[in-house]
């Protein structure tokens, strides 16, 4: 090995003293006045095209605003739309490009009847049969797919389910969640098992869209997010059902639990230590005593008081005072401790008065801290 | 003699073609990380972490030292981020001058019974303020006896800090409106844990500036810190997200970085002494990451989300450059056990031996090749007509690489407004080998000589001119 490395350490020095300078020299000069011109004309492509598109913008716009002004907002028109009048050449694909541009931003701007008025502009200058085209070819490309989802879900088009089925299956994350995103927006929560029977490989950014999708849309049922929840399953999946379950106060504690004993030091188990106490696990509230003498992370021991002050039945209150008492106790322990006795305050209330008179020092300025007003927030 | 004078030129040849290999990787390295932030910008909405009910919720500390003058503006622009959670804390850190009351006038602010954990070493704090004004409950200010160091300020700050993010910052530095957006983005995108996330910096001198929030960034006036802007968008677009790209960044700027608080405490915090804090942080962060035998990800993300005043003066710059070469020589020396380690796997084995290479002996390799050069002008060894075709070369290659990050910059963020401001910049690439890098090796070299001698260092104050040009009052440019 030595000696190979040997040799090829000598033959690079036998090429540099003998003509490998010169040679190498000439080489590097060659090729980068080469790549620099490509570069250069590169960027002076782009800055061409980006001022074809804003040139285009600028005379496309004042008309188009025009008209939907007169059409949509004056003459209160929902289809039909002279679009002629218009007088753009929809076949090319900057000025297309452009239109689509404008509409998106009516339309994210203007809601109600009105809004439902530009959708059928949008599909009457066929701009939905242009985004079904574009999700049919060019599934490979990210940006083009889950923009063009993204109008169709605005518009409320349908699309072919296989289609659907391919872009749910894609290896692309984020292809997988715009095609999520557009059956929750379009079929809402027919689509729920559809939806959050194919999630997977997906990030935190991912499960936090998913979310506000969900929450956005008109869904006020009872429908049972905790199912989806399994030990195997990631972080971010599983993180975006206790969400749900979280908003919609769907309460299933035994699912919860299931996720905790999994692996008590992992992220998936303290997100449902906390959903416990924002759910008001009323029946867990001896169990997460008992966790916090088994666990060993600050972390998760912070997530348990944290959930014991949520619960806050009242049979917590001696633990609680003994772990504030502790002085040994690191003081975020201690802190988080006193903070939920605090909030079981009806069972609470004569003791924390009587801390109040007993404690000093440091404890005093503890108690003094948490109760401040303007500090609750911290 | 022969012998020992091919060997030597064998030697500088050798590292050069490296550094030019490594700077070529990084160039395609980076076009494919600016590549694929782009195409994740492209499929997704900005709003949704700005809209979500759930979104993480980051604290930023921003120390300050005497910044009477722009306290309450820069204050202010902290305060209008576009984020759904999160709180300010300013440290003052010991301000001779009005900061303090400054603040408590301005904002209303009370002191408050707030009893301190001191999970990293800082020193004592004095007192906590909070506002009355429900507008700016948000606000906390940290009163604290001077550390003699940003460092030990922005401990007491993470000390204070509420929330599981932390992001580090200059109290005079200008943030975009979104900066938390697009760095929340960034972590929680990732596949491991980011421990750290930076952004894009530039200079705020002469840009235009309303109610401390950026309204149009412009090219600075003064021309060293016009230099800075070049030399901060080619490290910025070019090297760091070359790195990033194979999750190798070495450093995330003081100006701004969003960091796990989790792990920066279990890191110690920042080290008061060291004179390299950021990359001090980072690099004990990643070390931790290793020791712990998790994963991690270190991230960058391309858009420039802050904007900070330069030093414009040559002394100012050479004592700011000669504190970061100080503080590199310091990390090398503390944490060499990290040298080509396989237990800290990338960072041991690649980003590691990097700085050690091409950042910290650069400055040395270059004056040895100029004495080197003059050497072989004075004994007639020099083949004049190579050496003039690799001198073109050279400066080719560096103002090729540096108008190209200005001209992509320019092309995907458009964070100019005057075609000029462009071109000028693009210019200067071509003063910059003969004025702005030989400012930067002296000052490198004096640090590291100041550094080896031991010599003490005096953190001295940034004059704050308060650059950012304000709007008149009906909005015109002055």
């Amino acid at each position: 090995m030595l000696s190979t490395l040997g040799y090829i350490i000598h033959d690079i020095r036998a090429f540099f003293e003998g003509n490998g300078w010169p040679v190498f020299v000439i080489v590097a000069l060659v090729l980068s006045v080469f790549f620099w011109t490509a570069c250069l004309i590169g960027i002076a492509f782009f800055y061409y095209r980006d001022y074809r598109y804003r040139r285009a913008y600028s005379r496309i716009y004042p008309a188009l605003r025009d008209f939907i002004y007169e059409y949509i907002l004056v003459e209160n028109r929902t289809s039909h739309f002279p679009v002629d009048k218009l007088g753009l050449d929809l076949d090319n694909k900057l000025v297309s490009k452009v239109v689509r541009h404008i509409l998106h931003d009516f339309i994210f701007t203007i809601g109600g009847e009105k809004g439902q008025s530009m959708r059928h502009l949008f599909n009457e200058l066929g701009f939905d049969k242009e985004s079904q085209y574009e999700i049919r070819h060019s599934a490979t490309n990210i940006v083009t797919t889950v923009r063009s989802l993204a109008n169709l879900a605005l518009m409320k088009v349908s699309i072919q389910d296989t289609i659907l089925d391919r872009l749910q299956k894609s290896p692309q994350a984020e292809i997988r969640v715009a095609a999520s995103k557009y059956l929750l927006q379009v079929e809402g929560e027919q689509a729920f098992d559809k939806v959050f029977d194919g999630l997977y490989g997906i990030s935190q950014l991912h499960a936090l869209d998913i979310f506000q999708t969900v929450v956005q849309g008109n869904y006020y049922g009872d429908y049972a997010f905790s199912q989806w929840l399994e030990v195997s399953k990631s972080f971010a999946v599983n993180s975006l059902f206790m969400d749900l379950m979280v908003y919609y106060q769907e309460l299933n504690e035994a699912q919860l639990w299931t996720l905790i004993t999994a692996d008590k030091e992992s992220k998936t188990a303290l997100k449902a230590i906390n959903s416990l106490g924002k759910l008001l696990a009323k029946d867990s509230e001896e169990r997460l005593q008992a966790l916090y003498t088994e666990e060993s992370s600050l972390a998760a021991k912070l997530e348990i008081l944290k959930a014991l002050g949520r619960v806050g039945q009242g049979k917590s209150i001696d633990f609680l005072n003994g772990l504030f008492m502790d002085a040994n106790l690191p003081l975020s322990l201690r802190k988080h401790a006193y903070r939920s006795l605090v909030a079981q305050k009806p069972y609470s209330s004569a003791l924390l008065r009587k801390i109040e008179e007993q404690v000093d020092g440091e404890e005093r300025k503890l108690v003094r801290s948490i109760n401040h007003p303007m500090v609750h927030y911290i | 003699m022969t012998h020992f004078i091919s060997s030597v030129e064998f030697i500088f040849g050798l590292y050069c073609l490296l550094l030019l290999a490594v700077y070529v990787m990084l160039f395609r390295m980076s076009s494919l990380s600016i590549r694929r932030n782009l195409r994740q910008r492209g499929s997704r909405r900005i709003q949704t972490l700005l809209e979500s009910e759930i979104a993480p919720g980051v604290s930023i500390v921003a120390p300050a030292y005497n910044e009477s003058v722009t306290i309450v503006n820069n204050v202010r622009s902290l305060m209008t981020l576009f984020y759904p959670r999160y709180e300010v804390v300013i440290v003052n850190d010991g301000s001779k001058d009005d900061t303090l009351p400054k603040l408590i006038k301005e904002f209303d602010l009370v002191a408050v019974d707030f009893l301190v954990d001191y999970l990293v070493p800082c020193k004592e704090i004095k007192g906590i303020y909070k506002s009355r004004d429900i507008s700016h409950k948000h606000l906390t200010v940290v009163d604290k006896i001077n550390g003699g160091s940003k460092a030990d300020a922005v401990n007491a700050g993470i000390n204070v800090a509420a929330f599981p993010y932390i992001l580090n910052t200059d109290v005079d530095c200008v943030l975009a409106n979104d900066t938390l957006v697009y760095l929340m983005e960034a972590v929680l995108d990732a596949k491991e844990r980011v421990i750290a996330v930076g952004a894009t910096l530039r200079m705020s001198n002469s840009s235009y500036v309303d109610s401390g929030m950026l309204v149009e960034a412009a090219l600075p006036k003064p021309i060293l810190a016009r230099f800075q802007e070049m030399e901060y968008i080619r490290s910025y677009l070019l090297g760091k997200m070359g790195w990033n790209y194979l999750n190798c960044i070495p450093n995330v700027s003081g100006g701004l970085g969003l960091f796990d608080k989790e792990i920066l405490i279990a890191a110690g915090g920042y080290d008061p002494k060291s004179l390299g804090e950021d990359m001090e942080m980072v690099t004990r962060m990643c070390m931790k990451m290793c020791d712990n035998n998790e994963k991690y990800e270190v991230k960058y993300i391309p858009q420039t989300l802050c904007w900070t005043e330069g030093p414009d003066s040559l002394k100012m710059l050479t004592r700011q450059r000669i504190r970061w070469a100080r503080g590199l020589m310091q990390i090398m020396r503390t944490h060499r056990k990290a040298f080509f380690n396989p237990s800290y796997k990338r960072f041991g084995l690649v980003v590691f031996p990097y700085n050690a290479i091409f950042e910290f002996f650069a400055p040395i390799m270059e004056i040895l090749g100029i004495f080197f050069y003059i050497y072989l002008i004075l004994t007639n060894g020099i083949n004049w007509q190579m050496a003039i075709l690799l001198l073109v070369f050279v400066y080719m290659f560096s103002v090729f690489l540096t108008s190209f990050s200005i001209l992509l910059d320019n092309y995907v963020y458009k964070y100019y407004k005057r075609r000029q401001d462009i071109v000028r910049l693009c210019l200067t690439a071509f003063l910059e080998p003969f004025i702005y890098h030989p400012i930067i090796v002296y000052s490198s070299i004096k640090g590291y000589i100041q550094e080896l001698f031991g010599k003490k260092h005096a953190w001295g104050e940034m004059k704050r001119k308060g650059t950012l040009t304000p709007l008149s009052p009906n909005g015109a440019k002055k």
